[in-house]
């Protein structure tokens, strides 16, 4: 399998290179092309449940489409908000993904979701995050850049900015400074991760921009 | 006993391609062995681990070695525990205070969860309570010339049951009562207008402004004339309270709310013909309920009426009422009717004595014409 993303990072896009025996697993309605040597199957990832947990929990579809081919072709993958688009290979590692994030992975990758916590709910993170673990490629996309930073201590993130992370940190939300201070810096609630391991900004923030557009309806 | 258990984890090392890696953990006799998925092996002596617990769960073990240049990680619960008995108990110190560190910790978080959420709910009772109560007063500075336009507008949007009755017997019966608790009727004065039906339904509703709506169905079930001022005195109390309009003000929409609380009350009328076409405006809540008994108990002793005669009425029903028919729909909408004519009497009694001044209408007659309006008497 051969992967390169393209047009980044404003409208990036990602093109697979399927040959014969692949398989890669992407989004519902993350397809933009595909060669007709592919053949694509509409499947509820893990079962009912996990798919049922994956739709109302982890902000992702019900469904997911599994690209395969017996000779070779390839298949041009969208995300449906502009940004940038990034991947990892998990080695038996994990990655927390918020909902929305994910874009396609190949089929070593399990997607599971994880409970992220009330704490997260009341910092607009969601309630759950999407849990991808095992061996292989994973694509993700956000709006606008993504940052990547290694961590080891401790960084404050603002709402909304937060796209993944390995399992190894851990988050809690709390105010931006005093009361005063969060309600009037336009800052509101941050989330605080803490530990060792990778995780991945958005340089925006889609609630800032239906803010920003709200205010001028 | 537990050396040689293994467990799915990870790994941090400088050492691996990437610096992090999935690996399979085994507790040996004298440490932790990790290897990789591409076959790289590690090794951590329990007397040079320093255990922490984190992650995004909160519940992922990490194994630190000196100066943290590898780190072993795993989320499988059972793997706490089996270090715990690894080496011959060398860690057991330190995963016996991580367990009492994460109780504690689950302990807060519950009692941090149970706190919010009850501010929470506080929060929120507070805001209702206060709003209903903003609302409900921004309506008494309303003038009645409101609740003359609701009720109008309820009264043509409301189905009425059955036939308008003009016999003029039962006409000038009810008049005759109406005359004779107007007066007495509190708040601003306000034009009572009673429109008899005929159905066989023993009920009697008021809607704002003073609109009564009495069907002749409590006409044949009362057994005297002060029974049926007992009702009307309860529905016109619904009316000098303002209780329709208060029970649409409380079923406003935040929006609409403050529009009211500013003056404007297009969505104040917009709210009661949607109530009145669903049937909920007559309905009242049991607070309104008693305040309207009260009032009515005032009204019918300063009329010069037995103030119990309400009482009566409901004892009646609760007797007779599988035995009346339509009595149904006056017990559907006036709940708990024993603690009610238990208070009307208490209130009764504490007003004490009362200057009775009987009725001029011949009850028999109206029950006649109740049973049958438009009849004709035959001549004496």
């Amino acid at each position: 399998m051969d992967a390169e993303i393209r047009n980044r990072p404003s409208f990036a896009n990602v093109r697979v290179r399927l040959r014969a025996g692949e398989g890669l697993i992407a989004e519902a309605g993350a397809m933009a092309s595909m060669s007709p040597t592919l053949q694509m199957r509409a499947r509820m990832a893990g079962g009912f449940l996990s798919a049922f947990a994956r739709r109302a929990f982890g902000g992702e579809s019900f469904f997911i489409n599994e690209f395969a081919t017996d000779s070779e072709g390839e298949v041009i993958l969208t995300q449906p908000y502009p940004g940038d688009i990034t991947s990892i290979t998990l080695q038996g590692t994990g990655l927390m993904l918020q909902p929305g994030a994910f874009l396609a992975c190949e089929p070593g990758v399990k997607l599971g979701v994880g409970w992220a916590g009330l704490a997260s709910f009341v910092g607009s993170e969601g309630l759950c995050r999407l849990r991808a673990t095992g061996s292989g490629q994973l694509w993700f996309g956000a709006y606008g850049g993504i940052i990547e930073r290694e961590l080891d201590g401790e960084l404050i993130v603002d709402g909304g900015h937060l796209v993944a992370y390995e399992p190894t940190l851990s988050l809690s939300i709390g105010l931006a400074g005093g009361i005063f201070s969060s309600l009037f810096s336009g800052e509101g609630l941050i989330t605080r991760v803490r530990g060792r391991g990778k995780l991945y900004l958005q340089s925006r923030a889609l609630e800032g921009l239906a803010g920003w557009v709200n205010s001028h309806l | 006993m537990v050396s040689g258990s293994t467990f799915q984890g990870g790994l941090f090392s400088d050492d691996v391609l990437g610096k992090r890696a999935g690996a399979t953990l085994r507790l040996g006799a004298y440490g932790i062995e990790a290897e990789t998925l591409h076959g790289q092996s590690f090794s951590l002596p329990y007397d040079e681990c320093q255990l922490e617990v984190g992650g995004a769960s909160g519940r992922m073990v990490f194994c630190h070695g000196p100066h943290r240049t590898l780190t072993l990680f795993c989320e499988d619960p059972a793997f706490l525990p089996a270090l715990a008995h690894a080496g011959h108990g060398r860690l057991l110190g330190q995963v016996t205070r991580l367990t009492q560190d994460a109780r504690r910790e689950r302990t807060q978080s519950l009692l941090r969860g149970l706190l919010a959420l009850l501010v929470l709910v506080l929060v929120g009772y507070g805001a209702y309570r206060g709003f209903a109560y903003a609302t409900s007063h921004s309506v008494e500075a309303l003038p009645i010339a409101i609740d003359e336009q609701v009720g109008k507008l309820a009264m043509e949007s409301m189905p009425l049951e059955g036939p308008k009755v003009t016999d003029p017997v039962l006409v000038q019966a009810v008049d005759e009562l109406v005359s004779r608790l107007k007066p007495h009727a509190g708040g601003t004065p306000m034009t009572f207008e009673v429109t008899i039906v005929d159905a066989p339904i023993v009920n009697a509703y008021c809607l704002p402004g003073g609109k009564i709506v009495l069907f002749t169905g409590l006409l044949k079930a009362a057994k005297a004339p002060e029974q049926v001022a007992g009702v009307l005195a309860h529905e016109m109390a619904h009316a000098t309270l303002r209780h329709g309009i208060k029970r649409i003000a409380n079923s406003l929409g935040l929006i609409a709310g403050v529009n009211l609380l500013l003056g404007d009350t297009s969505g104040l009328v917009a709210v009661a013909v949607e109530l009145a076409q669903h049937g909920l405006l007559t309905s009242h809540d049991r607070e309104q309920e008693t305040a309207s008994d009260v009032e009515a108990v005032r009204m019918m002793a300063a009329a010069g009426l037995a103030p119990t005669a309400l009482a009566d009425f409901f004892a009646l029903l609760e007797k007779d009422g599988a035995e009346v028919p339509g009595a149904i729909a006056w017990l559907a909408s006036h709940p708990q009717l024993a603690d009610r004519q238990q208070e009307i009497r208490q209130r009764s009694e504490k007003l004490g004595a009362f200057q009775p001044r009987a009725l001029t209408q011949d009850w028999e007659q109206v029950s006649r014409h109740a049973k049958q309006p438009g009849l004709q008497d035959s001549k004496p």
